[in-house]
């Protein structure tokens, strides 16, 4: 089975999971480093 | 792996860059960190106590929050304020938001929309609206942890020269927190404003290069920068992950020449680290 060019539809459908991981990567990354940097700012108070 | 890579490049790339420099950041933050409690005579502290202490918090957190307004400033701004000639821009006469038709939401959606571009209500205003919200809260978190940790840090320095300690609503009108909030916005300004007016001569030059080359000086349309500006998942991922795109920006990829606009925009992320994917067009932020 081939997606609608050149490349197998398996590849490519890694290839949106691996961008789908890279996006809750960096959702995850941001996220925690908001909550790392307050909760110190906290923790020190 | 080869196709994650290919296809995830840039922000695996830029991931890498932000990594090496916060643990650079730290190091370096860490040596001057001692430095300065020998020269007065305190004990120093190891690189974990450094990294856990409100003086790396709100270094860090103080760039943040900067880097995050300046998006979210210029998706919204990029919607009604116009700049001739540079493709951060959209044409002159175009400023405002896009109709539901050129928007292609609503009762203009396809097949293959996300299911928020076809109803209607709050959900669709959010999936209109998603990159401007989800990059203007992350600001405002951002800003307001830098708030919490930079008023712990305030308050250890007062406390060292034995003054009293400020509450957190009182460390906001103190100039420590402005100063620390202002001397980022500037750079990130100036930086943007720079952006829109270098890119403009660049391409100036590209079309007049066009016309030479025999290219018949055809007038680019500029790049619709909300038609890839969308956060949301769409099921047509697999499209565009074909096209080497994100799948946020892949709302209506049977459209081949929204495809090239698309395609465009993400050409420009490369070249300009702050172009948000479709920084404000209309209603598609």
């Amino acid at each position: 089975l081939h997606a609608d060019g050149d490349e197998p539809a398996l590849r490519v459908r890694a290839g949106g999971l691996g961008m789908r991981a890279m996006f809750v990567f960096y959702l995850v990354l941001i996220v925690g480093g908001i909550a790392y940097v307050s909760v110190i700012g906290l923790l020190h108070n | 792996m080869r196709a994650f890579v290919r296809h995830n490049s840039l922000s695996v790339a830029f991931l890498a860059l932000f990594l090496a420099a916060l643990v650079f950041q730290a190091i370096a933050g860490h040596a001057d960190f001692n430095e300065e409690q020998d020269r007065h005579g305190d004990p120093t502290i190891s690189l974990l106590r450094y990294v856990t202490s409100s003086e790396f918090g709100v270094g860090v957190m103080e760039n943040w929050q900067s880097e995050y307004l300046q998006f979210t400033l210029f998706i919204l701004l990029t919607v009604w304020l116009l700049q001739r000639g540079s493709p951060e821009s959209k044409e002159l006469g175009k400023a405002g938001r896009e109709s539901d038709e050129e928007q292609k939401v609503g009762e203009h959606a396809d097949a293959r929309s996300p299911r928020w571009a076809r109803v209607r209500g709050i959900r669709r205003t959010i999936y209109e609206n998603s990159l401007l919200l989800v990059m203007g809260a992350i600001w405002l978190a951002t800003w307001l942890a830098q708030s919490i940790t930079g008023a712990t840090e305030y308050n250890s320095e007062r406390l060292d020269h034995q003054q009293d300690a400020v509450s957190w609503a009182e460390y906001l009108t103190r100039p420590d927190f402005w100063e620390r909030t202002l001397q980022n916005w500037q750079s990130e300004f100036l930086a943007v404003g720079s952006m829109a007016m270098l890119r403009w001569c660049d391409r100036t030059c590209e079309r007049r290069q066009g016309r030479r080359a025999g290219g018949g000086g055809r007038r680019r349309e500029a790049a619709p920068a909300a038609l890839a500006a969308r956060l949301v998942w769409s099921r047509s991922g697999r499209e565009a992950a074909r096209h080497g795109l994100s799948h946020r920006s892949s709302a209506r990829p049977h459209h081949r020449r929204l495809e090239r606009y698309r395609l465009r925009a993400r050409q420009a992320v490369c070249a300009a680290r702050f172009r948000p994917a479709g920084g404000g067009r209309g209603r598609g932020h």
